[in-house]
């Protein structure tokens, strides 16, 4: 049994870099104010002193330019991680990613791999207004060619980005930065986690509630207070959406009979179909007892009003009657 | 190659036809265009021709069958042909692609049990369907009055204990399982409690083979038995008299006459009492009477027959003309019509015209019994074994013999007191029995 000890997200997320960078020297760091400043959140402490500028390589505010160069560098040999200093800049660098960086594989007969990550935080609940507050993971889940992973917990944000790095596609890792200070224990040793494998996070029978991200832990506060009733809720922690773990949503649809999706993301368009469409296009259609149910953010942008801020997100109280709904 | 006969396609909207009547056998030939069977669709009745000619291969359908549209019923090929197992086979392509079409088109999709309009959840469809459960008999618990799957668990709880089939079966037949008694265990019903007849029949079968050693179709002539006895019974008033007759002297006269004799013509009692009948026949004309609507009619001829048992059945032969034949003649007629009734070989004129029947069963020792009339005679003698009986003679106890005589009669012909002289005569005749053959 190894031993176990606690830390928060932004360090797993550290941790993980650290430990690969020290591991494989084709891995580096790119980003804006990623080194003295050690990013936007506080990510990358003291990885410039140990790594130098060669590895953590600062970038000008051009976020076309520096995606553009780790596709170049990934498809000569490196293996960059690219910070996006918020998800939502993903717009300026839309073409790199989506164009160049989904595509190069499959344009080059094979003979050219994209491996190279970029690090983003998503989400909101911080105050910072409609630009830096969206879940804009469905942009990227449209495009194939592109792994898309949202861990919930620190162990799994260290253990998916190790995965992710050693990985030789392009993976869109998106941080919860709700998340960056919430603890959680993880094992001494190197870990990875496979991408595409779901996670039961807590059993239950009467009801399912798949979800991802920072929904992971609100879905769990409801699932205690609901067990207090006992109604006993199951909650899947999705944890991939690309590849995405079809077998455990099915699996947890044709347990329960019972199913509500929650997701930071405008539900509107969002993630949340896909994934009652993909079990109402298994056999656990059969098993549904209770409409599918989706708790999603509102279809507004994201009101800088830290009160309106947080009635356009999901809530404890809307997940709890979304669960009350299909029972 | 054998071609196959379809169940043609008249008209878009026939999706099957009856067989109404085949116009072939297997064997017949068939010509081109000649039509082979009659078939009836929902409109018209009509008769189908054959694609090509031959001989009928074989039939895959009987009369009255309903069969899907261009679905072999038959083949036609040359005789001694194989026919294909696979009974698509030889449909011709372009009828078959349109029969795909078509059953595309109306195939019986599996529908989950009660699908049709009422609002229900998948699961509650689901396991309604799996255990047979009839979803309009559902009490919807939903919020938007939709079936669930709890309610749909509280009506299989709250329905008798049945096999998932005996519920499908219940829900198909439109019964109501509280209805019925299940036979299963702890009292569970299962499909066979749902087709009682079909239960009632098994148990017979299975009573049957346990006590029924064989059944046996009556031949024609136990039909004919059974039913002129059964119309002599019920139609006639009958009465039986039993007389004691002392038969020794008869049979000292019988041993008598056969002295010296060879087997093939030695006299047998039957043939003296044969012959007592005709001359008591003769003497009361009433025993030679029939009646016939509002009229008595007295014959003239004393025939007399004399019912003998055949395998399977019995005959009456006829003595015709007692009165006029010796005892010797009368011997004579007995054994050849005897033996021709035990061959099957009497002619129907030989079994006619009999005025009064002798049915003597002597041989088997019986005391007495209740013979049934020959129909239409008046009556008839039935003959019993004769038994050693003690008697007083000049004052010593000597031991005769003595032989019940019964006499049944139509009481609508004769009286008991004409049957008594007639018994008496008889009587007389039968202990005095050189008279018998003067």
């Amino acid at each position: 049994m190894s031993e176990m000890r606690q830390i928060t997200y932004r360090d797993a997320v550290r941790e993980a870099m650290v430990e690969e960078m020290r591991r494989d020297e084709s891995v580096y760091f790119m980003g804006e104010d990623i080194g003295a400043y050690c990013g936007a959140f506080g990510v990358s402490k003291k990885m410039l002193e140990e790594f130098g500028p060669e590895r953590i390589r600062e970038t000008p505010i051009s976020e076309t330019a520096f995606m553009g160069a780790g596709v170049g560098s990934a498809i000569t040999g490196m293996r960059p991680i690219v910070e996006l200093m918020f998800s939502d800049f993903m717009a300026v660098c839309y073409d790199q990613i989506i164009n160049q960086a989904a595509k190069m594989h499959f344009m080059f007969a094979g003979k050219v791999n994209v491996p190279m990550v970029i690090r983003t935080p998503s989400g909101g609940g911080t105050g910072a207004a409609a630009q830096h507050s969206q879940s804009l993971e469905q942009m990227y889940l449209h495009v194939p060619g592109l792994k898309v992973v949202v861990p919930s917990t620190p162990y799994d944000a260290k253990g998916l980005l190790k995965a992710s790095i050693r990985d030789n596609n392009t993976v869109v890792f998106l941080e919860q930065k709700r998340l960056y200070k919430e603890k959680g224990m993880i094992p001494d040793e190197d870990y990875t986690i496979p991408l595409g494998v779901a996670d039961v996070k807590r059993e239950g029978t009467d009801v399912s509630i798949i979800t991802y991200g920072r929904m992971v832990q609100m879905s769990l506060q409801v699932a205690e207070k609901l067990a207090e009733e006992g109604i006993n809720a199951e909650v899947v922690d999705l944890r991939t959406l690309s590849p995405l773990d079809k077998d455990a949503i099915i699996a947890t649809a044709k347990k329960t009979h019972r199913v509500v999706i929650v997701h930071e993301a405008v539900q509107f368009g969002g993630f949340g179909g896909e994934i009652a469409a993909t079990i109402t296009d298994s056999e656990a259609f059969y098993y549904l007892d209770a409409p599918i149910k989706r708790v999603g953010a509102l279809y507004c942008p994201v009101p800088f009003n830290p009160v309106l801020e947080a009635e356009t997100f999901p809530t404890p109280a809307k997940i709890e009657a979304a669960v009350r709904d299909v029972l | 190659m054998a071609t196959a006969i379809c169940m043609p396609k008249n008209g878009m909207d026939m999706e099957e036809g009856t067989i109404v009547k085949w116009l072939k056998n297997v064997g017949d030939t068939i010509e081109k265009d000649e039509p082979f069977m009659e078939i009836e669709t929902d409109k018209i009745t009509m008769e189908t021709e054959s694609p090509a000619a031959g001989v009928l291969l074989a039939k895959l359908y009987e009369d009255g069958a309903v069969v899907p549209v261009l679905t072999a019923v038959g083949y036609v090929g040359e005789p001694g042909e194989k026919v294909p197992e696979y009974t698509e086979a030889a449909v011709p392509a372009e009828e078959k692609k349109e029969a795909a079409a078509v059953s595309k088109k109306t195939a019986p999709v599996k529908v989950l049990s009660g699908g049709n309009g009422i609002p229900a959840t998948p699961y509650a469809k689901k396991i309604a369907s799996d255990n047979g459960v009839d979803l309009t008999e559902v009490t919807p618990s939903g919020r938007h009055g939709e079936i669930r799957a709890i309610d749909v668990e509280n009506a299989i709880h709250a329905q008798p204990k049945a096999t998932p089939l005996a519920r499908a079966m219940a829900a198909d037949m439109g019964i109501d399982l509280k209805t019925v008694t299940g036979s299963g265990y702890r009292g569970k019903i299962t499909s066979a409690d749902l087709t009682p007849e079909e239960k009632a029949e098994i148990e017979a079968a299975v009573k049957e083979i346990e006590e029924v050693l064989e059944r046996r179709k009556l031949s024609g002539m136990r039909k004919v038995i059974a039913q002129r006895m059964s119309a002599s019974h019920t139609e006639i008033p009958n009465v039986t008299q039993n007389i004691k007759v002392d038969v020794t002297e008869l049979l000292a006269l019988r041993a008598k006459i056969n002295q010296g004799k060879e087997k093939p013509d030695k006299v047998s009692v039957n043939d003296l009492i044969i012959k007592a009948v005709g001359k008591a026949a003769a003497e009361f004309e009433r025993f030679r009477m029939t009646l016939e609507g509002n009229e008595y009619v007295v014959h003239n001829q004393i025939n007399v027959g004399m019912a003998v048992g055949i395998d399977d059945g019995l005959v009456v032969p006829v003595i015709k003309d007692v009165d006029k034949k010796s005892l010797v003649e009368v011997s004579k007629k007995a054994k050849e019509l005897a033996k021709k009734a035990r061959e099957g070989k009497l002619m129907p004129d030989e079994m006619g015209d009999g005025r009064i029947t002798i049915s003597n069963i002597g041989m088997y020792g019986t005391h007495s019994f209740t013979p049934i009339i020959n129909q239409p005679e008046a009556s008839i003698v039935g003959v019993c074994g004769t038994e050693d009986e003690l008697a007083l003679a000049d004052g010593e106890v000597v031991v005769r013999k003595k032989m019940m005589i019964c006499v049944t009669f139509d009481h609508r012909i004769l009286n008991g007191t004409e049957v008594c002289e007639f018994e008496s005569y008889l009587k007389n005749l039968l202990e005095n029995p050189v008279s018998i053959l003067i």
